[in-house]
């Protein structure tokens, strides 16, 4: 019998002072009803694996990739500081680097890890070298998610997909704003995210999901390969 | 007349020896009132002056002229400051005078006594001896009644100090029995948690308040009492101990107002000691540290969970005890041996809150309530298997919108033959299974539809078809396994199994027919492949033209509809009697696998291009670059004997077969020793048969086995052959 291939998903929240009290308090609400959602989706269950990295004036792995079925949030997320957003993408890939099982000749591994990125802030650390470590490796679906009305570019960079073919651009469909002022939206933001893990997690093969459909590469035939897999969800109107 | 004369020559007498110059007096009277009017009066004007150009304008440098100015000012001032000196020496000793006038008049009303007794004889001589004595009389009057008043004065003092001093030492030697009673350091324990002074202050009477002016929270003294209470236990056992300045008064002083300002109530600091026992400490410490909400590990729905609650909470069976448990779930129950905490629950609860309650185990009535949090989640396992069995047989899920989209399409293609079973949802049986026997060959097949497709209401999206032909001798069997997100990918595996098939058959009955050489006597295998390799491309090449075509048609109904929406990939064997017993052709396109087991281990294993659609872009459809690439896919086997051969989708080998075992012959000898004996179970009929989940064959049994995360639609074909002797 082969092993279950695990969906890896990183959850990186932006825990700087600036997230203090309600937007903090709302993201972890958020957080902890996805999982209850998906604990209901068998599916995701038996696939996905969570792990919570917060970063603030430094970066922490507060949960570390844990199974669906024993993961929890922690009951209080403190936001104080900086935002070490840099420090947050290389503790990332640090972490996927000792976590995920890598695919071999022999075996499988997992599948391409997603992650989701909530910032409401400006990295205030070594961003560049942050990026640089994330873009060495190949990475499954990438949320971003401008709280608050964040800035936009650093979040593009980090959905700059230059792993992909040329051309192929999924900065737009992968960037959706949310305000946690508004609970509903919020809501609906995470109600995406969750229909998002469930769509991978049920997917025949999560390394190939796409966010949306990509136009082919220039020049290659108009029967690119990746075409026909599977998708996600469209993210609500009023988040993108 | 006389009197008042005398008076003024004793007034005279008495300044005269006393007073310098009149005219002396008077200048200095004159510099005093001309200083005093005039000299402030310059000064001020000048020093205003100066004042207003120097300070207020400061950004002005004084000119030589305003230095001058405010020299002559300062030294009007110090002149001024002079002449006020001398005036107020002069007041001052004007003063003096005047006093030391008065003093004399007394005086000599107190020696005249003396003096009368003294010149008694002359007194009478002189003319004056009858006006003397009446004033003598006065003054002696008046001496004695001062006399008596200072005695009395005396007396009193006398007594109230001697009052004090009684009373100071009644208060000292009180606060001294007291002290013995009180000690400096009060021990509060558990039997008694308050501390009562009235009986200490009963006997000296005396009164006891609190000085200090901000008490801990944990205490009380209410006003007027003279007993301290402990409110919160925790508090004050955290805290250790507590100091206290209390003023000790006696009310015999404090009501008496000759006392009460001599006698000052003592201060005393007191320390009020926390002896408890060491396990009501350490309870207590414990509740401080220990949260009042706990989340315990996550339980699975129907396992029996077991907590220990020493381990999670930390605490110690020595001071604790765990004495009730408060499941709102009601489905856990603490075991005998108390901290235990067992059960079984049966459905996945998110949050389950328990109210734990705690009791010291020195003291009872010391309690500490934790509200445990537990989250039982779904097995996912039971819920499959009870969405299998709930759903398995029910049709797919379509809303309105789309019944009637589906039926557009299909009233598009219904004239567009063959239709290849087409119905018009473009649906097809949930589960099938299918066993025919011919001359040495026993095939089976079954397909199902996975368990995610069942959860989610959607259609079974694998095809297989097979065919004896050449008098049963050969055959051709196709599986194909629709794209999970293409919208029609059941119609492009039924596309492709179906036109497949058939497209086989026909060419290799046509092949064998004009190449009927090379499966009779000696054949030459690599001459054959490209023929065999045309045949396969061809195949796929009018795979697509009909699917192209339909997906045309369809385009017409639905304008977003693309070929995309009808991906499939193809699984295709062909085997052919030969001189040395069969050949095999096999060709893939996508995943799922084929291969050969119960033959010699040179010629068993994989049969086919493994392609797991592991990384991006390399998932392959009959409709994508690289399925006519005969080369790479045509993989030609020359089987002698007896032998078995699988062909199943990626639902069956991904988690049925890992990669690093695929290629070996052991993994398809097992196999299909395995599924052979499901197999020889079915019922054999030349009719494929639809099976419920209820009454499945073996075949589709085996097919539903539970593999962790693997819920894809499942088809697999196994064909032996047996010679017959």
């Amino acid at each position: 019998m082969s092993s279950t291939r695990r969906l890896p998903i990183y959850f990186l929240v932006d825990t700087s002072g600036s997230m203090t009290g309600d937007p903090i308090n709302q993201v972890r609400t958020q957080l902890s009803s996805i999982i209850d959602g998906l604990r209901a989706d068998p599916q995701a269950l038996e696939t996905a694996y969570l792990c919570l990295i917060t970063f603030g004036a430094k970066a922490n792995v507060e949960v570390p990739l844990t199974s669906l079925e024993t993961f929890n949030i922690p009951a209080v997320l403190t936001a104080s500081g900086s935002t070490a957003m840099g420090e947050a993408l290389e503790l990332l890939v640090r972490t996927r680097k000792a976590d995920v099982v890598p695919k071999t000749g022999s075996t499988a591994g997992d599948w391409r890890p997603m992650v989701f990125l909530l910032s409401d802030g400006v990295p205030t650390d070594d961003f560049d070298a942050g990026i640089r470590e994330f873009k060495k490796l190949r990475w499954g679906v990438r949320v971003a998610c401008a709280v608050n009305g964040a800035e936009e570019s650093n979040l593009r960079r980090f959905l700059d997909a230059s792993d992909a073919p040329a051309g192929y651009n999924d900065e737009s469909a992968n960037l959706v704003h949310v305000s946690t002022a508004d609970p509903m939206h919020m809501q609906s933001f995470f109600k995406w995210v969750s229909a998002s893990i469930s769509a991978v997690s049920g997917s025949a093969n999560p390394d190939n999901m796409t966010s949306d459909t990509p136009p082919p590469a220039p020049g290659s035939n108009q029967n690119n390969s990746s075409v026909g897999n599977p998708q996600l969800p469209p993210p609500p109107p009023t988040l993108t | 007349m006389g009197e008042f004369k005398l008076k003024e020559t004793d007034k005279v007498q008495e300044v005269s020896p006393n007073s310098h110059d009149e005219s002396m007096d008077n200048i200095a009277y004159f510099i005093g009132y001309f200083t005093l009017i005039f000299f402030p009066l310059g000064s001020i004007i000048g020093g205003g002056y100066f004042l207003y150009d120097s300070i207020v304008k400061l950004d002005n440098k004084p000119s030589p002229g305003q230095l001058v100015l405010s020299v002559v000012c300062i030294g009007f001032l110090v002149l001024y400051l002079a002449c006020a000196l001398v005036f107020l020496c002069d007041v001052l000793f004007f003063l003096y005078k005047k006093m030391s006038d008065k003093n004399k008049q007394k005086n000599s009303l107190k020696l005249t006594p003396v003096n009368s007794e003294n010149s008694k004889t002359n007194s009478v001589a002189k003319s004056e001896g009858s006006l003397v004595e009446p004033a003598d009389k006065k003054k002696a009057e008046a001496e004695r009644i001062a006399k008596e008043i200072a005695e009395k004065a005396a007396a009193e003092k006398e007594r109230v100090n001697k009052k004090i001093e009684e009373a100071k030492k009644a208060f000292d030697s009180k606060i001294a029995s007291l002290n013995k009673l009180v000690p400096s350091k009060i021990d509060i324990t558990p039997e008694s948690e308050s501390y009562d002074f009235s009986t200490c202050l009963k006997e000296s009477g005396l009164k006891l308040y609190p000085k200090t002016k901000s008490l801990p929270s944990y205490i009380e003294w209410s006003e007027g009492s003279e007993k301290i209470t402990i409110l919160d236990r925790r508090s004050f056992i955290l805290a250790k101990s507590f100091s206290l300045e209390v003023e000790i008064s006696d009310p015999l002083i404090a009501e008496d107002s000759e006392l009460k300002s001599k006698i000052k109530p003592q201060n005393i600091l007191l320390q009020f000691v926390a002896k408890y026992p060491e396990p009501v400490r350490k309870f207590i410490e414990w509740a401080k540290v220990s949260h009042n909400q706990v989340r315990l590990p996550n339980v699975k729905q129907g396992i029996a969970a077991n907590f220990n609650l020493c381990e999670i909470l930390s605490f110690d069976s020595s001071w604790a005890e765990l004495l009730s448990i408060e499941d709102s779930s009601g489905s856990l129950v603490l075991e005998g041996s108390k901290n235990l905490l067992t059960g079984v629950i049966k459905e996945p609860v998110n949050d389950i809150k328990i109210n734990a309650l705690f009791q010291c185990k020195d003291m009872p009535s010391v309690k500490h309530s934790v509200v445990l949090i537990l989250t039982c989640t779904m097995d996912a396992e039971m819920r499959w298997k009870q969405i299998e069995k709930s759903d398995s047989d029910k049709p797919p899920q379509l809303k309105e919108d789309e019944v009637s989209e589906l039926k557009n399409m299909y009233n598009g293609l219904k004239d567009v033959k063959p239709l290849f079973d087409l119905v018009d949802d473009f649906g097809k049986p949930n589960r099938i299974s299918f066993r025919q026997v011919k001359a040495g060959f026993d095939l089976a097949y079954a397909s199902i539809r996975g368990r995610s497709h069942i959860k989610d209401g959607k259609f079974r999206e694998d095809d297989i078809k097979a065919k004896f032909f050449l008098d049963n001798k050969a055959l051709v069997i196709v599986v194909s396994d629709g794209a999970g997100s293409a919208a029609l990918s059941r119609r492009g595996s039924q596309i492709v199994a179906n036109l497949g098939l058939e497209t086989l058959v026909d060419s290799f009955e046509k092949l064998i027919s004009q190449e009927s050489d090379y499966f009779i006597g000696n054949t030459d295998i690599e001459a054959l492949k490209n023929k065999v390799k045309d045949i396969f491309t061809n195949t796929i090449s009018s795979i697509r033209q009909r699917i192209d075509l339909e997906s045309h048609i369809i385009n017409g109904a639905k304008p977003t509809f693309s070929k995309k929406d009808m991906y499939a990939t193809f699984l295709a064997a062909v085997l052919i009697p030969c001189k040395d017993g069969h050949i095999l052709f096999s060709y893939s396109v996508g995943d799922g696998a084929i291969g050969v087991g119960g033959a010699p281990d040179e010629v068993s294993g994989i049969k086919c291009v493994p392609d797991h659609g592991q990384s991006a872009g390399q998932t392959l459809f009959v409709q994508t670059d690289g399925a006519t690439d005969a080369n790479k896919r045509l993989n030609v086997t020359i089987i002698p004997g007896s032998f078995s051969l699988m062909l199943m989708t990626d639902g069956v080998s991904d988690p049925l077969i890992p990669l690093d075992v695929e290629s070996s012959p052991e993994t398809w000898h097992s196999l299909s020793k395995e599924l052979k004996c499901c197999a020889e179970t079915l019922d054999v009929s030349d009719a494929v048969k639809t099976e419920t989940f209820e009454q499945r064959g073996k075949l589709c049994e085996w097919l539903d086995s539970y593999q962790p995360s693997h819920h894809d639609d499942r088809t697999i074909a196994i064909l032996s052959y047996n010679p017959i002797s």
